[in-house]
């Protein structure tokens, strides 16, 4: 066994799509009828958070709402899917009170009130919706009393993060394009209808709320420095990039450069995407930059980026040097076979237990007539799931059960657990279709641990806290994000495989906004939570 | 006296799937007309992918090198769209294969270097543009590979250089600005970096700007011109096999698609001249006269229309914006020399345009012409040597038999 764990060629990575005997029956719809708005291709994110905090994480999906001139018999309306146990999921959006009806885009989870309890933002096309959490099982929507409606924009990504230290977490909302219904142009060609692009619209500029620790937020997008830059942002995540202790942020746009804001620790952020490497492609090409997601991917500490974009581009990886990045693509397979399709939702995990990360990507076309113009690419698409080979990435998705024949045109991916066997499993949300959940049912028998931070004073989830765990000779890094991917959330619970290594001899946590913890000698193939100053325990599960 | 030119009506609204189905229509009559030939399997094969039928295309263009094995212009089109397809190893193979019959192939030698890159092999991206280079085919694009592939060997100096030729040959080239930033920077040379990094982001400024003014036009424009540039290569390969009616068809399709483009125009009044029209040459020279052209190959076509159609001074008028244009062509200085030598009053002008076209390309049509400039200006020594000098060259060219004789004869 190496630091980097042994991949078993013979039990290949395995998904089979439970969707039918879940309980899930939710569809998506893109919200037009045939007048072509940018913004359908644009939805939606979900997330996967324990509001019911029973130990298992519950499902949210976003929905878009009616778009000028177009009616539904049925209202759409985002979705709560509790979860049960066994896969088993129960809709309970109405009675959470969580079914908005608005133009859904991006979504995260974060405790903003530090009452234990993870809470809603939903970023919509149009005004955006904050659902605290009561506690019981439902939800109260305060938008007003916090301040954070963000005027009626069309969203993008959501991030909650604690921007200078105070355990408060902030809120960093991403927005898409300048953009109202009046300026919306149809395009055609050939007689096919086809969307526009966000280069005929102007860019925005994103909004950094400050948690001010009284249910209110204080919007400090100029003061912050976030509103020195207007992008088209699509999906962002926030991690400490420079390992210097605070938060920063990454933010994918749409066909210009990305943005790297690198915090001063204050909440304060200069971005400096280019200085370091991420506000483009290795070629120095504006990608259409649609979802992003970090991790440490080749276990040396430093958390690198993995980046989704439009059809003949390659999706991105981007290996964090330190004090800049460098697009390792190509040596690393990570672009899969997926340079012919747009791909969106995109998430690290390690899917088969043996120490790395692996990648998970949704695809499928903006076009939903694109055949007719371009045969090179599809529409409807499998999504891919990308091995990590002691830093190569293999497509595997061929051999991943149920995945190579679920062919749709997803946008938000999520990645977790959800059924406590220790492996992670996948929802994805596709375009005007119904959504997938997959049971990852891989079978190696390899060990892995799942690590829940918690503390009792303030930022109750630990986001932003930095996780070292020893197994033998394996040492794997991680943190605690709110916000990733394409517009969505997952993975408060860290996870991490462990091949053949029955336990964890060491984990140090680098608690966000000080303090380090180590606890040790932690027997694996559990999920376990790990309290500020105190020791660990087993966590509660669903 | 001018005739009016007769162009045909487009229909109301003008749709681009009619347009796209007027271009399927058309190649698929030249291909039916022509069913060996090459050039109309290749218009073709052109014409399925713009339809979004790359598998037909690829399809006819191979067909075209079953027919003609050294038709290597259908590689780079089936290269991109195996590359597009994510088909890695048939992009390499025909990349291979295109090489194999002509190592001079400077698109295919870049295209290789890129599909090596893109799968890693940075060694053998860096061994085909250096082979490239050993026999003088690589292009800007080859070097730009072969600077990323140094890059990932971490020798940075080497990746400077190689970017900084392929700037060199292409000085608004956006990507290797970029990638020679970086490579400066891993150098420690930061002030230089950015520098480099300031001139990326403003070509890349101008760029955006461009792309944005491309989406203003509405998507069928494009079609349009996509279309218009179709039947304008129809017209080519019907009237090179001698069916001018269906040349013209094409051509004045294609000139009511694209009103702003002269291009087709230019070509219909070419032909025209051909077919011994001059009332249509001169109602199209009356529409295409006040056009101001900036394009060499526009004021050459534009230029010979007015020649032979004895409108000198604007046919003087063209060539010289021309010579503008391009101050190297010693095409246009010629065509200026010829233009002078039928105005009679202008000798000693076409005496110095016919030698800077020597200059430039001692060739035997430019010397005939300088001959001829020196026997007008009265020096039929000079005239006589040039002569005699061609007959050296071509002891079989009718043309300089002729020219001496006359000269030493005293008849001209």
């Amino acid at each position: 066994m190496t630091a980097w764990g042994i991949a078993n060629e013979d039990s290949p990575i395995v998904f089979r799509d439970m969707t039918a005997a879940s309980g899930v029956h939710f569809v998506h719809t893109r919200g037009g009828c045939g007048k072509y708005y940018l913004v359908e291709t644009v939805t939606a994110g979900l997330c996967l958070f324990d509001y019911d905090n029973d130990g298992d994480d519950d499902i949210y999906f976003l929905n878009a709402a009616p778009l000028p001139g177009c009616k539904f018999p049925v209202p759409p309306q985002n979705a709560l899917y509790r979860n049960d146990g066994g896969f088993r999921f129960t809709d309970v959006t109405d009675y959470a009170g969580v079914g908005d009806r608005g133009f859904g885009l991006g979504v995260s989870a974060g405790d903003y009130d530090n009452d234990g309890l993870l809470d809603l933002y939903v970023n919509n096309y149009g005004p955006n919706v904050f659902y605290r959490n009561n506690g019981d099982g439902t939800f109260r929507d305060v938008t007003q009393q916090t301040g954070t409606a963000n005027g009626h924009r069309v969203g993008a990504g959501v991030l909650f993060l604690d921007i200078d230290g105070d355990g408060w977490l902030d809120l960093y909302v991403g927005n898409y394009i300048v953009f109202r219904d009046e300026l919306h142009v149809f395009h055609q060609l050939t007689g096919v209808p086809v969307y526009g692009s966000p280069e005929e619209y102007e860019p925005d500029q994103d909004t950094l709320y400050r948690n001010r620790g009284d249910g209110t937020f204080e919007n400090v997008t100029e003061s912050s420095g976030i509103g020195a830059v207007r992008g088209t942002a699509m999906g962002m995540v926030a991690a400490d990039f420079d390992a210097d202790g605070d938060t920063d942020i990454f933010v994918g746009n749409d066909v210009r450069e990305n943005f790297l804001f690198i915090n001063d620790g204050k909440g304060v952020f200069t971005e400096e995407a280019v200085e370091r490497g991420v506000a483009y492609n290795g070629y120095g090409d504006p990608n259409a930059s649609m979802a992003a997601d970090c991790a440490d991917f080749d276990n040396d500490g430093l958390l690198d980026l993995y980046m989704t974009d439009y059809q003949s581009e390659w999706p991105v990886l981007y290996r964090n040097l330190g004090d800049m990045f460098e697009d390792v693509t190509f040596e690393t397979g990570a672009g899969g076979k997926l340079y012919p399709y747009v791909t969106w939702g995109c998430g690290f995990a390690d899917f088969d237990n043996d120490g790395d990360k692996d990648i998970f990507v949704g695809a499928g076309h903006i076009n939903d007539k694109i055949e007719l113009l371009d045969d090179t690419t599809a529409y409807r698409v499998a999504n891919s799931v990308l091995r990590n080979d002691n830093g190569k990435f293999r497509d595997v998705s061929a051999s991943a059960g149920d995945l190579p024949r679920l062919v749709e045109s997803t946008r938000g991916i999520a990645l977790s657990d959800l059924d406590g066997d220790g492996r992670i499993d996948v929802v994805a949300l596709n375009s005007e279709a119904p959504a997938h959940v997959l049971r990852n049912e891989t079978e190696n028998g390899n060990h892995w641990i799942q690590i829940d931070l918690r503390r009792s004073d303030r930022n109750r989830f630990g986001v932003g806290s930095r996780v070292k765990v020893t197994a033998g000779d394996l040492v794997q890094y991680d943190e605690v994000h709110s916000g990733r991917g394409y517009q969505s959330h997952w993975g408060m619970r860290l996870h991490f495989g462990l091949g053949e290594r029955t336990k964890v001899d060491r984990i140090e946590i680098q608690w966000h906004g000080g303090g380090t913890q180590i606890v040790e000698d932690i027997p694996a193939d559990q999920t376990i939570t790990i309290e500020k100053d105190g020791g660990w325990r087993p966590s509660k599960r669903g | 006296m001018p005739e009016p030119v007769p162009y045909p009506a487009l229909p109301e609204p003008l749709t681009g799937d009619w347009m796209k189905s007027q271009a399927e229509e058309e190649a698929r009559r030249l291909a039916e007309a022509f069913a060996d030939d090459v050039e109309a399997l290749d218009l073709q094969a052109a014409v399925h992918r713009l339809s979004g039928r790359s598998d037909e295309a690829v399809e006819t263009w191979k067909r075209c090198l079953v027919l003609r094995p050294d038709f290597l212009r259908a590689y780079v089109p089936m290269i991109s769209i195996a590359r597009r397809k994510g088909d890695y190893a048939e992009a390499e193979r025909l990349c291979r294969e295109c090489l194999r019959l002509d190592p001079l192939q400077v698109e295919a030698r870049g295209l290789l270097a890129a599909v090596l890159f893109e799968q890693g092999q940075y060694d053998a991206a860096i061994e085909t543009v250096l082979a490239g280079y050993a026999i003088g085919a690589v292009d800007a694009e080859a070097l730009f590979f072969q600077g990323q592939a140094y890059q990932k060997k971490q020798e940075h100096e080497k990746a400077a250089a190689a970017l900084r030729e392929a700037i060199r040959l292409e000085p608004n080239y956006t990507r290797a600005y970029y990638a020679l930033s970086v490579s400066l920077s891993r150098l420690g040379r930061k002030e230089e970096a950015a520098e480099v990094r300031a001139k990326f982001r403003e070509l890349q400024g101008r760029e955006m700007a461009a792309n944005a003014a491309i989406l203003e036009v509405e998507s069928e424009e494009f079609v349009r011109r996509t279309v218009a540039s179709v039947f304008q290569r129809a017209g080519e390969i019907w009237a090179t096999r001698g069916r001018s009616e269906d040349a013209e068809r094409c051509w004045l399709f294609a000139a009511v698609l694209v009103p702003d483009d002269p291009a087709p125009r230019l070509k219909l009044g070419t032909l025209y001249q051909s077919l011994n029209r001059p009332g249509r040459v001169l109602g199209l020279l009356d529409e295409l006269g006040p056009l101001e052209l900036r394009d060499p190959e526009l004021l050459r076509a534009r230029g010979l229309l007015f020649l032979r159609s004895g409108r000198r001074n604007e046919a003087e008028r063209d060539f010289r914006a021309w010579i503008e244009a391009a101050p190297q062509s010693a095409d246009a200085y010629s065509l200026l020399a010829q233009t002078y030598l039928t105005m009679g009053h202008k000798k000693s002008e076409a005496l110095r345009a016919a030698d800077a076209a020597v200059r430039l390309a001692p060739t035997k049509e430019n010397l005939l012409v300088l001959a001829v400039a020196c026997a007008e200006t009265g020096d039929r020594d000079s005239a006589l040597r040039i002569a005699q000098q061609l007959l050296q060259r071509d002891p079989q060219s009718p043309e300089a038999h002729r020219l001496y004789e006359m000269l030493r004869g005293g008849n001209r």
